[in-house]
């Protein structure tokens, strides 16, 4: 028998008695050993510590937050020099993009075009405005040719040693186009001399022409072909330079009728009379890239049409972007 | 259990006073959320009811001010929600504010007859909120005294502290909204129950304050199956089943019961005709709620169900981390025991001592019946604290969107916390009273400061704030978390607008509603000349000036406004630590 197991025997009565008297707080020490019971009685301490440190820290990090915004001057100076680096026609993204609006509201002269791009692959020299350190998601992996810091905003120029080359512009070249409305009869819609290529004066929605299209709540230029069912919606393009490939990106225009619907959209690709792809996008698809191999017609001049169908076309605001290039 | 002292209430009243004080003070430059400007024209029409059923009453004509037509005339403006708030909105609104019945006349809701004699104190929007300050004050006050009775003052200091500083809770306790106030309500009515376990009046009061939350807000409906299910683990151990004697109903059940349902019905005159059929419509509203658009670590969730983990990352990214770090201190302060119980039966752990004064059977009656029992504090904390976090998780829950729809849990976490920090203070055991102060005091600034600063830092734009863990404001942008709602933002720049749009200018308010925009000119903040465009496409075409507030999915009005304006450069943006809150444009030609 050891001592600690000489525990005197109490009674129920006993036992009630100092519980009463707050005997669960007056407990003899935890396993006897002094040793061991002084880390124990360091705790409250060591946690009491903590907390202060904690909350100490809490308000520092808020504090650092806070204070770590950049400034107007910062902002302006960015601006400044890009006014006097920058030629008009090259990109300026800004990142992270939820700073956009501070950024347009300091860099004044942006042509709109140049916020409503697809991707800066055709651009030799693009320049990115950022805080925070952050990096616009199209330029991701690649490095700056040059910096420049002003405080909390950072302007990079990234310089590209080959940018695509763009023969044919289909969403810059829209109102060149012809478009019908196929279906039991071809129904040709025409331009009404403003926005759009008009199918059925009635019915708004049924039209095509140049748009900005909010696509996974980003803005994109690109030409708006509502479907309509049973139809098929054609835009030719009468003679377009062919390159190697057909890049463009599809999407469905405005959240609400993202929601309001889930049917898919076929965009057929035909250069001449053969179809070189066939897009089927879907309703919760972001702005979707489709490349299309043409290498076989590459340097030659063809007609191209889009064919845009869809089997329920309720609220498919669909709208595409497409370029042939080198 | 201990009984508060009158330095206690004291206390409790200096906090009531100084929290409504703040935020009365606070929200002067606090916008006017979407939803108050519908509840400002719901209270002021109800108004129009009383001053009605005055002259009826004049008129011997009695029965006219209470017949259907009457009364549908006037409550069924917002008709979805009970009245007790927006009728304590319409006293102090006709008590308090000054009245100038010409500006802004076509926005008045109801013609009241002149003069309106008032005390003049407050301007529209302020009288309207006042019952917003002094209910969350009134939630801060009880905060303590609850924590004074299971704990002590400290417990009860630190948890009223920890909760008038979450930055969301001291947002919405500014405002003339439903959401605060309901909290406040659920507090009384769990402490009034937890009071009807050894107290029979206490089960009364319980059914009457019951019945004011149903009368606040229908997520009170919640609550007795919460108490239910906690007092069932109350007095499972004194529980025979062998003859087998279940518990008489207790007194406080029976008091929801009645009065509950009595204080809801006798509230609100649009009950008082056609009941089964405007009940119907008020259940069926909620229960079909429409879908909002809420932001969500990058997604724009417009359709349910939501993540479930939504409700747990935006407590966990918008109240403090000390408080969430003390809260589930508290959780293991009452968890420890039997928890470490149950494991032992598994694990080679040790479980405390076990030293219940508590012993079966117990003296219970139906009258107080948890007498002798063990009250289970903290399990009745947690089941509050987790229950409304829970509700919004379910996927079979309308997609809401802000953490306002779990304010209720707010207390308790917060008295989790405090019971914590005391807790902690006095195992620290600190020699002399003189140190046990300063201890304590420095615990309470650590606890309480980081919300306090980062209220302060981010008002008043407190629905973009985000704490230091997910890394402010522009941390929370980052993440992709939702940036507001409810179109407040525009009021710190509504002297800048007067000052530079040019006159009769229409303006695209974007998600700034009709009434908001009444409502600053009624008060005089907005000049009276410009005008409100409208809603949608449309109005962006027929605008001079249009503003976009950012949240993910408004973004493509952002995109139309540079369409229509041919210009992707606003005149101003406001912002938060550098995220933008608002961007205002204004047409070229109109320069």
């Amino acid at each position: 028998m050891t001592d600690d197991d000489d525990i005197p025997l109490q009674t129920e009565d006993e036992i009630q008695q100092r519980i009463r008297e707050g005997g669960a707080r007056q407990r003899p020490p935890a396993d006897g050993a002094d040793g061991a019971g002084r880390p124990a009685r360091r705790l409250p301490l060591v946690a009491v510590a903590v907390v202060l440190l904690l909350g100490a820290v809490e308000v520092g990090a808020t504090l650092v937050q806070h204070l770590a915004v950049p400034a107007a001057s910062d902002w302006r100076a960015a601006a400044a020099r890009l006014a006097t680096t920058r030629r008009p026609d090259e990109p300026v993204l800004f990142a992270p993009i939820w700073v956009e609006p501070i950024g347009r509201s300091h860099v004044r002269d942006l042509d709109m075009e140049l916020l409503l791009l697809s991707d800066v692959d055709r651009y030799r020299r693009v320049f990115e405005v950022s805080t925070r350190g952050s990096r616009h998601p199209w330029l991701a992996g690649e490095k700056p040719a040059r910096t420049w810091d002003f405080g909390g905003v950072r302007l990079s120029l990234f310089e590209r040693t080959r940018p695509a080359e763009v023969l044919f512009d289909f969403t810059r070249k829209i109102r060149e186009a012809q478009v019908s409305r196929i279906g039991a009869q071809v129904t040709r819609c025409p331009w009404d001399g403003k926005r759009r290529f008009r199918c059925d004066p009635a019915r708004g929605w049924n039209s095509v022409g140049p748009h900005v299209a909010e696509v996974g709540h980003r803005p994109y230029r690109c030409i708006f072909a509502h479907p309509v069912e049973g139809h098929v919606m054609r835009i030719s393009f009468p003679a377009a330079a062919i390159g190697a490939s057909l890049v463009g990106y599809t999407g469905i225009d405005d959240f609400e009728n993202r929601k309001r619907a889930d049917a898919d959209v076929l965009l057929k690709v035909l250069v001449g009379p053969r179809q070189v792809g066939a897009i089927r996008h879907q309703n919760g698809w972001p702005w979707h890239r489709f490349a299309l191999d043409t290498k076989e017609m590459a340097g030659q001049t063809h007609p191209v049409s889009f064919e845009i169908s869809a089997d329920r076309a309720f609220a498919r605001t669909f709208c595409f972007a497409a370029e042939s290039r080198r | 259990m201990r009984t508060p002292t009158l330095k206690d209430l004291a206390l409790a009243l200096l906090l009531l006073v100084a929290s409504a004080g703040a935020l009365g003070l606070a929200q002067r430059s606090l916008g006017v959320m979407r939803d108050e400007a519908t509840y400002f024209q719901a209270a002021e029409t109800y108004w129009g009811w009383f001053a009605e059923l005055k002259e009826s009453y004049r008129r011997g004509e009695l029965d006219r001010g209470l017949s259907e037509p009457v009364i549908a005339r006037y409550f069924r403006v917002n008709s979805e929600h009970p009245v007790l708030f927006k009728l304590l909105m319409a006293v102090s609104w006709r008590y308090l504010a000054s009245h100038d019945l010409q500006r802004g006349a076509r926005f008045h809701p109801v013609q009241l007859r002149p003069p309106l004699p008032s005390a003049d104190l407050l301007d529209e929007i302020s009288a309207f909120r006042v019952p917003g300050w002094v209910l969350t004050g009134l939630c801060v006050a009880l905060i303590y005294l609850f924590g004074v009775r299971i704990e002590g003052r400290l417990a009860g200091l630190a948890a009223a502290l920890l909760y008038i500083t979450i930055p969301r809770v001291f947002f919405h306790g500014q405002l003339a909204a439903f959401d605060s106030a309901v909290t406040t309500m659920w507090l009384m009515t769990v402490y009034a129950y937890l009071r009807s376990l050894e107290h029979a009046r206490w089960g009364v009061y319980a059914g009457v304050f019951f019945g004011l939350a149903l009368a606040t807000k229908h997520n009170a409906w919640f609550i007795p199956a919460l108490l239910l299910l906690h007092y069932l683990m109350v007095v499972w151990p004194d529980l025979s089943f062998r003859p087998l004697r279940l518990p008489r109903i207790p007194l406080v059940f029976i008091s929801m019961a009645i009065l509950g349902p009595l204080v809801f019905v006798g509230h609100w005159p649009w009950l008082w005709h056609s009941t089964l059929a405007h009940l119907k419509g008020y259940f069926g509203f909620h229960m079909h709620h429409s879908y909002y658009n809420i932001e969500y670590l990058g997604v724009n969730w417009g359709m349910p169900p939501l993540p479930i983990s939504y409700p747990f990352g935006m407590t966990l990214f918008t109240v403090p981390t000390i408080l969430l770090l003390l809260g589930l201190a508290g959780i293991w302060v009452y968890a420890r025991t039997p928890l470490l119980t149950w494991l032992s039966r598994f694990l080679a752990v040790r479980p405390p001592p076990e030293d219940s004064p508590f012993r079966y059977p117990a003296r219970r009656s139906w009258k107080r019946p948890g007498k002798g029992l063990d009250p289970k504090v903290g399990t009745l904390f947690f089941i509050n604290a987790l229950f409304p976090l829970a509700l919004i998780a379910l996927p079979s829950t309308p997609i809401f969107g802000g953490t306002k729809h779990w304010l209720p849990a707010y207390p308790f976490l917060a008295l989790l916390a405090g019971v914590a920090l005391s807790r902690l203070l006095r195992s620290a055991r600190a020699r002399s009273r003189g140190r046990r102060v300063l201890l304590g005091a420095l615990l309470l600034a650590a606890a309480a400061l980081p919300g306090a600063v980062s209220t302060a830092l981010t008002h008043p734009f407190e629905l973009t704030q985000y704490n230091a863990l997910a890394g402010g404001p522009a941390g929370g942008a980052d993440l992709g978390l939702n940036r507001q709602f409810w179109g407040y933002a525009v009021r710190p720049i509504l002297p800048w607008i007067d000052e530079t749009f040019d006159r009769g200018a229409n303006v695209y308010f974007h998600d700034t509603n009709y009434d908001s925009y009444g409502a600053y000119i009624r008060n005089g903040e907005l000049r009276p000349d410009i005008r409100y465009a409208g809603m949608e496409r449309p109005a962006i075409e027929a605008s001079s000036y249009a503003m976009v507030y950012y949240e993910l999915h408004f973004n493509k009005y952002d995109y139309w406004i540079w369409d229509s304006y041919g210009t992707a450069t606003p005149i101003k943006v406001v912002d938060l630590d550098g995220v933008p809150v608002l961007s205002v444009y204004k047409r070229p030609e109109a320069r």
